[in-house]
């Protein structure tokens, strides 16, 4: 080949791939300018949507009610993130803003250094008012509807104006927090944080996910422990007792209380002990038999699992990796008495339409 | 006369690897180059006959031959360019699947188009370079790192599409033979090819295959928490043999059957790589983490 058909060949080629560049950050700009949902939502009691959006690096909390468009209600600060949004009255929702997670690896993260203030805004008119400005990081926030109050989820938290020097070993803790901002500590959890935190309608008894070997933990023990689910009553913290069953070593990883509690509806693996990959689905199961009832066959691992008032809609948040390995979330909801199955809420559709409406 | 220069140079070409299309210009080029020779001796009052006798000698003599040998090429241009462009089409496509698919653009992909660039300049460029068969083994030892480390750093890249495994195994695999092939191919009058061919075939073999997974071993680890010094046990190993290795071909020349005995110290040196996991195996201290427990 000679030399002039060399370099017109190898422009080509560096054309082209200068082509795809061009095309690859159009693309990414595109994809920085368009609304991402991060996975935090609340619903409210007659289905209303509250749910975190971001966008450029910002987080903002939008408000869906009844069949509007979202409309944004509060934008946090750059650098902070909104989560654990939680509708604490028809058109109050409150959350958390936060610094996030520590970024270093894990047993070796400092989370008295992090940032998490509870703020409480309205839906009408965005006005906000902040409830408690803490250290620490908080995980979750559930709403104490009998005794209008908020259970606290959070690492290492402290209302401590410094924070303490060096390494603390991880440890987490519920709180009571009411409106006026007072905290008071409910029980504290070494190495672990409970999840999938529900309350009864009477506020008396809390359920939570927790691994069985929370009392006592030591590292080999970590290795062995199972998930499961444990009820509190808020006012005796002696009493932490299995709901689930207990002598399943299957661990169980989200779960809703349905009606008085009784029911519930927990996510847990269905092929345990068979080998491969796992196979997640979420099951009835009745508390007074301790006996797991019928699959929802949703068969996919869902997290931030909520049942609206009625017992109807179960909505859930269902993850998944994109090709640069960025995580995705997506807002589900499946319908447990009817025949609808699974649907997909386009929240970030809806808030495009809604923008572009407007 | 000019017969027996045609003659003689015909049958160096024939002991080239060159493939036959390309016999005819090595031929002129060379034949050329035996009569510029002969003119220059008979500008200085040499008889045709010795003027055709010493050039042809000359040829031989300075250095001509080693060039010739360097540029024999070992495998067919025809798979070189086939493996670059099956290689644009992979990476171009792939790039475009993800693009179009998830929005998401794998910039460090396309890095793989230099890989496939390099490897067909060498197939359709062949004047050029002196040592070809190294640079083109290079290349080549270029060009498959790129695929295996691109694939390895964003495995979702690979989606669950089986052409993707197809192409990706199918070009890895005709890499490693043309990369086999390449090193492999000596003139026929060579007499230390056995040995060089043992040397190379084991040097490359035991690097592909205790090297590549090595390097996913010590990333694994620093990402669960090593401290970043456990990569002095991969890079003095691997500097260590890629001076061995050298030092290996350079003595072939000479001392064949040595360089094939000191293929001992070639595992020895690869094994090293290993070193951390066979101190913690043979409960040895070496001083990081959980390998002296």
């Amino acid at each position: 080949m000679n030399k002039k058909a060399l370099i017109l060949l190898f422009s080509m080629i560096a054309l082209v791939t200068g082509g795809l560049v061009t095309a690859g950050l159009i693309v990414t700009s595109e994809e920085e300018a368009r609304p991402v949902f991060t996975g935090e939502y609340s619903l409210g009691p007659n289905d209303e949507l509250a749910y975190v959006i971001e966008r450029k690096g910002v987080h903002t909390l939008f408000a869906q009610m009844g069949d509007g468009h979202p409309a944004p209600v509060y934008q946090a600060e750059e650098e902070w993130e909104i989560h654990a949004p939680v509708f604490t009255g028809e058109t109050e929702i409150t959350f958390v803003e936060t610094t996030g997670e520590p970024k270093e690896p894990p047993g070796k993260q400092e989370f008295q250094l992090v940032h998490s203030d509870v703020k409480t805004a309205t839906v009408e008119n965005g006005e906000t008012t902040t409830v408690l400005d803490a250290r620490g990081y908080i995980t979750e926030l559930l709403y104490d509807d009998a005794k209008d109050r908020l259970i606290v989820n959070g690492v290492h938290m402290s209302t401590e104006k410094k924070p303490e020097v060096g390494f603390i070993p991880y440890e987490s803790a519920l709180y009571i927090l009411s409106r006026d901002g007072d905290v008071e500590k409910i029980r504290s959890f070494d190495a672990y944080s409970p999840g999938s935190l529900q309350i009864t309608k009477e506020g008396e008894h809390l359920f939570m996910i927790l691994p069985d070997d929370f009392e006592e933990v030591t590292p080999e023990s970590m290795f062995e422990a199972t998930e499961r689910i444990y009820e509190m009553k808020i006012d005796d913290l002696s009493a932490l007792q299995v709901v689930s069953k207990e002598d399943s070593d299957i661990p169980i990883s989200e779960f809703v209380l349905v009606g008085d509690g009784t029911q519930m509806l927990y996510q847990t693996i269905m092929n345990w002990g068979e080998g491969g990959t796992y196979l997640y689905d979420t099951v009835w199961f009745d508390r007074s038999t301790k006996k797991e009832g019928k699959r929802l066959h949703i068969n996919e691992a869902v997290m931030n699992a909520k049942l609206n008032e009625e017992g109807s809609w179960l909505y859930y948040v269902k993850m998944s990796q994109k090709a640069d390995q960025t995580r995705q979330y997506g807002l589900y909801r499946f319908d447990v008495t009817g025949e609808k199955k699974e649907e997909k809420l386009n929240i970030e559709e809806r808030i495009q339409e809604g923008e572009a409406s407007s | 006369m000019d017969h027996k220069v045609e003659e003689f140079v015909k049958k160096l070409v024939d002991e080239t690897d060159v493939q036959k299309e390309e016999r005819d210009g090595l031929y002129n080029k060379w034949l050329n180059q035996v009569y510029r020779i002969r003119d220059e001796y008979l500008k200085q009052g040499k008889s045709l006959e010795d003027a055709t006798h010493d050039a042809m000698e000359t040829f031989e003599k300075e250095g001509k031959r080693r060039e010739r040998l360097a540029q024999a090429i070992p495998v067919r241009k025809e798979w070189l360019v086939l493996l670059a462009g099956v290689g644009f089409l992979f990476t171009i496509g792939q790039y475009l699947y993800v693009l179009i698919g998830e929005k998401v653009a794998l910039f460090h992909l396309l890095s793989n188009i230099v890989g496939h660039s390099v490897v067909l300049f060498l197939a359709l460029y062949r004047p050029f370079l002196r040592q070809r068969k190294i640079w083109l083994s290079l290349a080549l030892l270029f060009h498959v790192l790129l695929l295996i480390g691109n694939a390895a750093v964003h495995p979702a890249a690979r989606g669950d599409h089986p052409l993707w495994f197809i192409g990706f195994g199918g070009m890895v695999l005709f890499n490693v033979i043309l990369l086999y092939r390449t090193v492999l191919a000596y003139p026929k009058d060579s007499r230390t090819k056995t040995h060089r061919r043992i040397l190379h075939l084991v040097n490359i073999t035991l690097g592909l295959i205790t090297g590549i997974p090595a390097v996913f071993v010590y990333w694994f680890m620093i990402a669960f928490g090593m401290p970043a010094q456990i990569l002095f046990y991969f890079f003095v190993p691997l500097i260590g043999w890629i001076l061995l290795y050298i030092a290996q071909v350079l003595l072939a020349r000479r001392y064949p059957k040595a360089a094939v005995s000191s293929l001992a110290l070639t595992v020895i040196m690869l094994g090293l790589l290993w070193w951390p996991w066979l101190a913690g195996y043979f409960q040895l201290e070496i001083g990081f983490g959980p390998f002296h427990e």
